[in-house]
This record gives structure tokens, sequence and C-alpha cells, in this order.
């Protein structure tokens, strides 16, 4: 989602951060930048939903900006609650859809609201965090819920439902954890430049994944320094957004495909970061894996590390360009700011590394 | 006034059609100049249906066999499945010899990926497998795009050769440059002629031509009448007085009253001119129509009364010292100034005020609130631009202009915001689920002439655009620091109105 929250009076920034729109001109300025390689840009690039605005914004936050502090994550309320109200709505819409009745008739009182009339401002109402959790524990949406691969639904909705109390209050400020976790649909394109030694700049560019969004990426295709691609393991089960007809393992593969074959990449090194490991380990122990990889051994398929390992196989057959030894795997939890921290700083190495090889 | 913003709006909206088109034309520069990049760009922008159009020139550019089989879900082709196994063997036989390179470098910090390049053999046979299975899940779905993408768009269909054409097709009517350059220009003088600009110079030049009639004639009179030898006291145009005469009136004579009668018919000409295009005009906005009307019967009515009291002896020997029959006219010019400057003016005020009354009341969200005020909408509208995300901030404000049309006239914006927004592949195509759905539906609303076309037909997309613009939202808020200081200001103003 990329909330960049420089505000408007934080001057003192230790680094210098950008997050205005990446509007000065990709393709005229950077020319000359890409010759002298004081400034590396890294795209962050993925089919829809694979997390690539969550570890944009964890990487501002481990370098200090925006939602670090109180006063920025403040202006971030209404967009929580905003992800709460859709969670809601998109849940009771699929009790209707799937043909589960909610069961208890004061819950079907509250989808109704919800439905109808409720707004980010009224659930400044501590009430309101009763009722909605007694939506959310209701039998009928609890099945919706175990049925959620069959709708669009956040991967936070249980985090939000769990942490109501806190949310529904007039007090309420979010938490860096909430931030992170709630969803945004990026829109666009944004970037965020920050130092990493020997007088270089990093330029990390996010971007929206869904169909619409991916032909704009091209603005920068031919800037760029290193590749990081991101898809989610979780989504196994899942089908698009934009088309819900459509599996997102073969959205994500053929996107994988089209980008690390594409010409202007042969000399840029690659990074796959397969993410969501954390849902992933949760959802292959009820899910069966092996119903959607036919080819895969059903006795491994509770084994995350083999089913990873498959997956692992399954993107980089679709490598036939790009020199493999500049292509770098690794898993991911996006969500988790020791483990981003840590991927991202391996990440950073790899380019680098690979930059100075050049 | 009010006439010059209705022109001004057409003018903005010529605009954001060029900056599209714009759009459109660096679009498919892009495409040809970077060589291989056309295909792969293409191939992310397309949608299924389309892909099956294309298909053949898209293999070409794929060399990946396992990618082949999984983009080849056309129903009407079948896969050999032994072919598509061996297929692959082969490409996997290519690459495993690159592949151990990478086994080293895949460092996870889990340290749990580890595999030998014994599971290449049965990556190749899965890959098979699940290309058929989704060859089952979506064949329904790829008739029905393609049903979907043959009523809709049945002329892009046909140049299966150029890529271009699907970034490239324009969602107006313009066929080439030629066009829409033309179009331009007219919209250019459009915009000028309803500038303040315009309308100064046009007033200045009455007033400099009136003063150098007055000049011209009066001079000529004077010097005839001062250089006449026989000192008559006979003048041209006036009976007595004169140009340099201050201390008392002066009274016309026949040929000066003949003067100004022609200069009237002029200046009637052009105003029945100007009534005849006001008239014609499709709509009334700004009820400039309506106070034409208006003015136009005050003045016949003046006009009238001021001949006939003109006529009548008595009103003008009698009551003309007290108030003079001239006066008819006077009031006119009153009622004119009254209806066409105050009036509006007046219509100006009572509006906001019901916006702002509105606005407490309905607690819009302050991201409605900013795309309300014209200036804060172009600066959201030029920072979503820059973030190349300017779909929604457009669609949205399209949809509010449909909302304000009266229903006859709704039907051409409608077919716009569907074709702008709502069509895969269109420049401006708007990250909303299942596109090819929701514009069969809106299409096929629209095309149903039977149908009147509800003010309310696009809320859901109007609050899908709400929705996208959140994010772009928060980013202007937090880098615009006048945005930011509105927000805060609309932020007291609402406190104060609860408590």
């Amino acid at each position: 989602m990329g909330n960049i929250v420089v505000s408007p009076h934080d001057k003192e920034g230790q680094h210098h951060m950008m997050a205005t729109p990446t509007s000065n001109n990709p393709n005229g300025g950077s020319a000359a930048t890409a010759k002298n390689k004081s400034e590396i840009t890294v795209l962050l690039l993925g089919a829809g939903e694979s997390g690539k605005s969550t570890l944009f914004k964890q990487v501002q936050f481990f370098h200090g900006v925006g939602i670090t502090h109180d006063q920025e994550r403040i202006e971030l309320i209404e967009i929580v609650r905003l992800n709460v109200l859709e969670n809601a709505k998109n849940l009771v819409a699929a009790t209707q859809h799937l043909n589960i009745p909610i069961e208890q008739p004061e819950n079907r009182e509250t989808a109704k609201l919800i439905i109808n009339s409720l707004n980010t401002n009224d659930l400044e109402d501590p009430s309101w965090s009763k009722r909605l959790y007694s939506l959310w524990k209701d039998a009928g949406i609890q099945k919706a819920y175990e049925n959620r691969e069959k709708f669009q639904l956040y991967d936070s909705t249980e985090y939000l439902f769990e942490n109501l109390d806190r949310i529904c209050s007039d007090k309420y400020v979010p938490t860096v954890v909430d931030v992170i976790r709630t969803r945004t649909k990026t829109i666009g394109i944004t970037d965020m430049k920050f130092d990493v030694g020997d007088g270089k700049q990093l330029r990390l560019v996010d971007v929206g994944g869904q169909r619409n969004e991916r032909r704009k990426w091209i603005h920068f295709f031919n800037t760029v320094d290193a590749v990081v691609f991101l898809t989610s393991l979780s989504e196994f089960d899942l089908n698009l957004y934009e088309d819900n007809g459509y599996w997102r393992v073969k959205e994500s593969l053929r996107v994988f495909n089209e980008v690390v074959n594409n010409a202007l990449f042969y000399k840029v090194p690659f990074v796959l970061l397969f993410n969501k490991r954390d849902l992933f380990e949760k959802k292959i122990a009820t899910k069966s894996f092996s119903k959607y990889f036919s080819g895969f051994n059903e006795a491994e398929e509770k084994n995350p590390v083999a089913c990873i390992e498959y997956m692992t196989k399954l993107f980089l057959n679709e490598i036939t360009e790009h020199p493999l030894d500049t292509v770098s795997v690794k898993t991911l939890s996006a969500i988790d700011h020791d483990n981003s921290k840590q991927v991202f700083e391996e990440v950073k190495q790899f380019i680098m590394t690979q930059q100075h090889r050049e | 006034m009010g006439k010059s913003n209705q022109a001004i709006q057409t003018g903005e909206n010529v605009n954001s059609q060029i900056q599209s088109f714009e759009m459109n034309v660096t679009n498919s520069q892009n495409n040809s100049s970077l060589g291989v990049v056309d295909s792969n760009s293409n191939s992310l922008t397309i949608s299924s249906s389309e892909k099956q159009i294309y298909g053949n020139e898209d293999l070409i550019h794929r060399r990946s066999n396992i990618t082949e089989i999984i983009n080849n879900t056309n129903p009407s082709t079948t896969i050999d499945p032994e072919k598509a196994i061996e297929l692959n063997a082969k490409s996997i036989d290519i690459k495993t010899a690159g592949v151990s390179p990478i086994l080293k470098s895949v460092d996870n910090p889990n340290g749990n990926v580890d595999f030998s390049t014994s599971h290449y053999s049965n990556g190749s046979s899965t890959m098979e497998n699940m290309s058929q299975q989704d060859l089952v899940d979506s064949s329904p779905r790829l008739f029905k795009n393609n049903d979907n993408l043959f009523d809709v768009d049945v002329t892009e269909t046909d140049d299966s050769d150029s890529y271009s054409d699907i970034d490239s097709r324009s969602t107006w009517a313009f066929r080439d440059l030629s066009d829409l350059q033309s179009e331009v220009r007219r919209f250019q003088i459009f915009t000028f002629m309803s500038s303040y600009k315009f309308v100064l110079i046009l007033y200045s030049t009455f007033v400099i031509f009136q003063i150098a009639l007055w000049l011209i004639l009066g001079g000529v009179e004077e010097a005839l009448f001062s250089n006449s030898l026989s000192h008559t006291g006979e003048r041209i145009f006036l009976l007595e007085g004169g140009m340099l005469v201050f201390d008392r009136g002066c009274s016309m004579s026949t040929k000066m009253v003949l003067i100004i009668a022609g200069e009237s018919v002029i200046y009637i000409i052009f105003e029945i001119v100007a009534l005849i295009l006001c008239i014609r005009s499709d709509r009334d906005t700004w009820s400039v129509k309506k106070e034409a009307i208006l003015i136009i019967i005050f003045q016949v009515i003046a006009i009238i009364a001021f001949v006939v009291t003109g006529l009548i002896d008595e009103i003008v020997t009698l009551t003309d010292y007290f108030i003079p029959y001239g006066y008819s006219l006077m009031t006119f010019s009153l009622v004119e100034v009254f209806t066409t400057v105050l009036l509006p003016v007046v219509y100006a005020i009572v509006s906001e005020y019901r916006n702002l009354r509105r606005m407490d009341t309905e607690f819009d969200s302050e991201l409605e609130q900013v795309l309300r005020n014209r200036k804060s909408f172009n600066k959201m509208l030029d920072f979503a631009r820059r973030s190349y995300a300017p779909e929604s901030v457009l669609c949205y404000r399209d949809i509010q202009r449909f909302k304000k049309l009266r229903a006859n006239n709704r039907r051409k914006m409608a077919h716009h915001i569907v074709n702008s927004y709502l069509t895969s592949g269109s420049p401006l195509e708007l990250n909303i689920d299942n596109i090819i759905i929701r514009k069969k539906e809106f299409s096929d609303r629209v095309s149903n002439t039977n149908e009147k076309l509800p003010r309310d037909m696009f809320n859901q997309i109007q609050d899908h655009c709400l929705v996208d613009m959140r994010d772009i939202f928060d980013r202007l808020r937090s880098s615009d620091k006048e945005i930011y200081q509105m927000i805060q200001d609309w932020r007291m103003k609402q406190s104060k109105l609860i408590n």
C-alpha cells in the first residue's frame, strides 16, 4: 500500500527520504544516474496481493520513516477501520453468496447495518467492538471464513477482528503492526530513497500488481538495477481478484515468466521472494496442497519444506533467458518485522555484490 | 459570466482527453522503441481473451515450452500430452546444467530449501497435469470473454497484426492526430472566447469605438460650426450646444437620431444572433438562457414604453418635466444589471451555502471534500497522474458529471465512462475486479435505449474509485502542506459543529 507518511512538518529526517510520486520523469533523468550508479533502482514486482507494499512499508519502518511516529499513524486510523468494515462486508456478502445463514438474530441485525449504513466514524463507539466481535464469532461467519478461498478476503481479517477492542475506541492509535497488516491496494507507482553507504542511494519502487497496473511497470523497466519479484506461497488455493475464474498461481507464473525473461533484465540481478510463509504453513496444515499440484507427492504435502521446494522448481522452470547465476531465491514472511529486516538485508547484499561484479 | 464557466468546463474535458490521448501515444511509442519488451509488455496488459486472438504471435516470443502449454488454454486447440512432456523434458535438459549454480545461491534465511536435480523429472509431468486442469477450469470463461470481445470491439479484432492497437485504442471518436488537433484548436478558440480577456477586449473595443465616434462627429461639427462664415447658428447633428458645451443640456437633430437608430439596428442584429446561439445551446447549466430571455422581454417592453410615451404629447410636454420618459430605458438597464450581474452572485452564494450545509450534515469523507473543491481536486489529479494512477480520479469526476446531467443527456456520458474506465485494455482501465463481466452489464444497460439511465447507476463504481484513491490520497496528504492544512481546517469545522 505504501502510505508514505512523510509529514509536512517533518523536516529533520535522518535519511533522505523521498516519498513523493515517482514523477520526475523516470525515462529522462535516470539515464544519467544509471551510468554512474550512485543510485540503485530496485523494483518490487509481482502479481496482486503478493506483499510488495507490505515489504515496502517494512523497509520504510526500519529506516525510521513515517509510521514510526505516533502522529503519522493517527492519520491511518481511517484506513485500519476501513479495512475492518471491508472485511466485515466481504464476510457478510460471502454468507449470502455461499448460502450460509448467519445464526444469531442480533448478528443478522449487525450484518444489515454493516452492509447498509456503517461508516468508519461509527467505529469510534466501543459498543461496535462487541457487536462486530460477536458477528465474527457467529457460526455462519466462521463457516464462511473457513471457505474463504471461494471469495476475496484480506489476509489480515482474523488479526483485525481479534483486535477490535483496541480499534473501536476513540483513543485508538494504530500500532506499527496494525499499519503493516492493513491492506490497501496499491494503485500506480511510488518510490522511496535511502542511503546504503559508499555514497550510494537505493531507490525502492513499489507498484500495483493487478493486471491493469502491470502496464504501468514499463515506465521503470529501462532504469532498473535490480528486480525483486514477490509471489505469495499461500495463494495456491485462491483465484484472482481481477478475474474470479483465474488461478492465482498460474497468473504469478505467467507474470514471473514475462518479467524474468524480459530482455531488459538479462543483466540485472533478480531476486525471487516466496512471501507469506507464515500463512502458508498454517494453510497446508488444514488444506491439501497436492490437490492443486497433481504432480506433487501427496505424502509430502504437510511438509512445508517440500512444498516450498516444489514451488521453487515451478518458478525456476519459467526462467529461459535470464542467466541463472544472477538469480536468488528466498522465502519471506513480510508481516514479520525481524524476518523482513533480515531478508531485505540479504537482498540488499546480493544486489550490491552483483553490482560490484559488473 | 456564467456561460464562460460552462465553456471552460468543456475545454477542460477536452484537455483531459488530450492528455489521455498522449498517454496512448507514449504507450505505443514505448512499445515500439523497446523491441523485445514489446511482446512482454503487451502480453502483460492484454486480457486472456485477446491472448487467444494474438496467441500465435505470442507464442513466437515465448521460448519456454511450459508456458506455451499454460498459455495455450484455447479450447479449440488440442494439446498432445506426449508432445508436451517431450518438449518439457527438452527444456529441462537444457536447464539442468544451468540450475546448479542457483542451488548454491539459494540462501534461504530459514535454511529450508534443499532440493536435488532429480526432482526436475517429475516437474515436467506436473506442469502438464496442471495445464490440463487449468484447461478445464478456464474454458467456459474464455468462451464468455470471446462473446464480449466481439460484440464490443469489432473494429479492433480485425487488425491482428499490430499489438499497439490494443494499447492505443482510443476511447474517443478521434480517428487520427490531425482530427484531434483541429478539435483542440476549436476548443482553444472557445476557451479564449469565454475568458475574461476576451470580454475585456470586446468591451474596451466598443467603448473606444463609441468615444471615437463622439470625437470625430463632434469634432467635425465643431470645426464646421466655428468656421462657418455665416454664423447662422445651424449645427449638423445638434439643435444647439455642442461637444464643448458643458453648462446645459442639448437636443438632437433628426440626423443625430438617425445615426443613433442606425447604430442601434447594428447592435440589435448582434443581439439577435447572440440570442439565437444562446437558445440553440444544449444545456442551460448556469441559467444564462433564462436570463437572456427575461432580459429580452424587458427590453421589448422598455422600448415600446419609450416609443409610446414619446408619441403622447401630454407626457412629452407635461409629465416629462417631473419624470422623464427616457427613464423607461434607464429602468431596463437597471433590470439588466440586476439579472445578469447581481442574481448570478446570489445564486453562487446560495449554492455554496447549500453545499456547506450538505457537507456538514452528510459527513462526507475528507477525500470527498478534497475532490469537491476545484483547486484541491486539480492537485489530487496532478499527484495521481505523477503516480501513474489518474484513472480513479478521472472516473470519479466523470461519474459526478454524469450525475449532474439530465436523464436524456446521460447516455453519451455513460458510454464514455464504460469505454474509458471499464474496458479491459483501455489506457484508463480501473483496477476493479471482474472487469469484463462488469463492462458487459453496464454496456448492455447503456446500449438498451429503452431503459432510462438512473442517476445512481455508477454509484458502486464511484465508491470503488474512492476506495482506490485512498492510497494516493494518504500520500498526497502527507506530501502537500496546503492539502494537509485544508483537511485540518475541515476537521476543526466539523468538531465545532458536533459540539
